[in-house]
């Protein structure tokens, strides 16, 4: 059996962080939603959906019973509102950091460095299906793409997930200064050490 | 058969020949007693129980200084699994000369090591990495280039413990490996605006230093990770069919990358190692590769019936960490299982009392097996 496998794609270690703020914004969006138990088809919605802007902008509403709908908002079942503070943060309980060795048609075969249990050296190596990475991760996939595979909880209104999340590492580019700079290196090396 | 614990514990004497091969299933060491507390160290990985360099741990264990016994440290070629750890140990072994492949020093070379180690994305080493340490330390220290057929190290009888002359020499790489290896460098060099990776090492070994230690008559041939070639100018062809190099037979075979079939060479067992040798080997377990293979072993069980494994290859990948129950319920559902490509290390050990007729006497530590009980 396959579990979810989110596969996320990042550029730095700030992103990395961010991705998980960035997961808890959206379920605090998705509970704002739930309030209003709306979903707005219009390009501008009737009520703006940031903080206490949205709270004031329903207590402007005439007292009538109910707000009035307008004609490009479609009414969707009532959810349980589900309070911010019942959203817990992703529970991290395993980490890897892990580089692809092999790229097959179907998987592809990477070497772990178990960054939980603090190892030296990466001593595992896991088979990983292709198929659970979003195209754009897909076009990174070659030997020696770094990623992060993370296995742990979250949970959403009471209901408790387990997620094994492989975030790809969109790294910077090799520069010409790159390739000058370790060329004089290694012109001053090659000059220091003395060979027999 | 394991080794009892005070034997394991005794170093050779004076006068005794040690061949002590280390492999975890990914990576291996030799460390070879000339005699007289000299040592030769070839090639390093990583001890599994001590996370030190099983060169620097095994000394230890049997109570000899690395400092004042290791003579020579050779680093066969770069990839990872053979130098793990391997600037710890010449940093703990200031009286060790250290010998690399001639290809190796060339600056097309070390610009490749420096821009992949300045730039490295990943917590874990790589080979580029213990290189770029070695380049530091051998800044103050002399090394040795690895060229075909050169005498990297000499011991005259009166100083070896057992009245014998001691050589080392390198049979390889020759000059047409290196000049391929170069070629062939360009291909793996990172592009101006590619987006930057984890080094990859090239497959092919075709630098590795194949090793040749002379005592008095006495042979012992270490094949790196050496892979035959069609050229006659490359691979073991071309050591076989020299006439410079010594031309007795070895007694002793490190059997190249790891048994496996594209390094295997007729003319090497029938031509450079007497009837019967003593081979060993490590064997080899990444992704899909796991060598040696049950033919393999079958092909080197027709040169002799005495061959010896650092370990089982069923034995490698199993991986006994433990993790939380939830942990390990989600890897079974995403990727299967995990393979642990550093299992507990093993050691084959040889030792042989110089000037006696007594045989070599052959001593496996707990993980190690005789070759044709490796896949059992």
């Amino acid at each position: 059996m396959k579990s979810n496998i989110n596969a996320v794609t990042i550029n730095t270690k700030s992103d990395f962080d961010s991705d998980y703020r960035e997961l808890s914004t959206i379920n605090r969006r998705a509970t704002r939603r739930d309030i209003l138990g709306h979903l707005y088809l219009g390009k501008k919605p009737l009520f703006e959906t940031t903080g206490k802007d949205e709270v004031s902008q329903i207590a402007k509403q005439p007292i009538s019973g109910h707000i009035a709908e307008p004609d490009n908002v479609v009414s969707l079942p009532q959810f349980n509102i589900i309070p911010e503070q019942r959203i817990t943060p992703f529970i991290l309980l395993q980490e890897w950091e892990g580089y692809v060795q092999t790229v097959s048609d179907e998987k592809f075969t990477a070497s772990l460095f178990d960054l939980t249990r603090r190892r030296e050296i990466e001593d595992e190596e896991a088979d990983f299906s292709i198929d659970d990475l979003t195209e754009d991760d897909k076009k990174l996939l070659k030997p020696g793409t770094v990623f992060r595979w993370l296995i742990g909880y979250r949970s959403i209104g009471g209901t408790k997930e387990r997620i094994s999340k492989i975030v790809f590492r969109r790294l910077p580019q090799w520069t010409e200064s790159d390739f000058k700079a370790a060329e004089a290196k290694a012109k001053d090396i090659a000059n220091r050490v003395k060979w027999e | 058969m394991g080794i009892s614990p005070n034997k394991a514990i005794l170093p050779p004497k004076a006068d005794q020949i040690e061949i002590t091969l280390i492999g975890p299933g990914y990576g291996e060491t030799i460390l070879v007693h000339l005699g007289n507390n000299k040592r030769v160290v070839v090639d390093s990985c990583i001890d599994s129980r001590t996370s030190e360099p099983a060169a620097l741990s095994y000394l230890h264990s049997i109570g000899v200084n690395p400092g004042t016994s290791v003579v020579l440290i050779i680093a066969t070629h770069w990839h990872d699994d053979h130098v793990r750890g391997i600037a710890k140990t010449l940093e703990s072994c200031p009286n060790a000369r250290f010998c690399i492949s001639s290809a190796l020093t060339k600056e097309q070379f070390l610009c490749y090591v420096i821009s992949f180690n300045e730039h490295n994305p990943i917590a874990a080493g790589s080979g580029v990495y213990e290189l770029s340490q070695i380049l530091s330390i051998l800044q103050t220290r002399s090394p040795t280039k690895a060229l075909m057929n050169r005498r990297v190290y000499f011991n005259p009888a009166s100083e070896s413990g057992h009245e014998q002359e001691c050589s080392v020499w390198t049979l390889s790489p020759s000059d047409k490996q290196v000049d391929l290896f170069l070629s062939t460098l360009t291909k793996y060099m990172p592009k101006i605006k590619e987006t930057k990776f984890r080094v990859t090492e090239p497959e092919d070994n075709l630098q590795s230093i194949v090793t040749l230690i002379e005592i008095g008559n006495l042979l012992i041939l270490l094949g790196g990770d050496l892979m035959e070639t069609t050229d006659p100018n490359m691979g073991w062809s071309v050591i076989v069919e020299s006439a410079e190099r010594p031309q007795g037979k070895a007694c002793i075979y490190k059997v190249p990358h790891h048994g496996s079939k594209n390094a295997h060479s007729d003319d090497v067992w029938n031509k450079m190692l007497i009837r019967q040798p003593y081979a060993i080997l490590t064997p080899f377990s990444r992704g899909a590769s796991k060598i040696p293979t049950p033919s393999d072993v079958d092909r080197i069980g027709a040169f002799t019936s005495e061959g010896y494994s650092t370990s089982k290859i069923s034995s490698i990948s199993k991986s006994t960490i433990d993790r939380p129950p939830s942990v390990e319920r989600t890897i079974r559902e995403s990727v299967g299982k995990i393979r642990r490509i550093q299992p507990r290390t093993g050691m084959v050990r040889l030792r042989y009392t110089v000037g006696t007729s007594e045989p070599w006497s052959v001593e496996l530590s707990e993980n190690a097996c005789k070759l044709i009980d490796m896949h059992s």
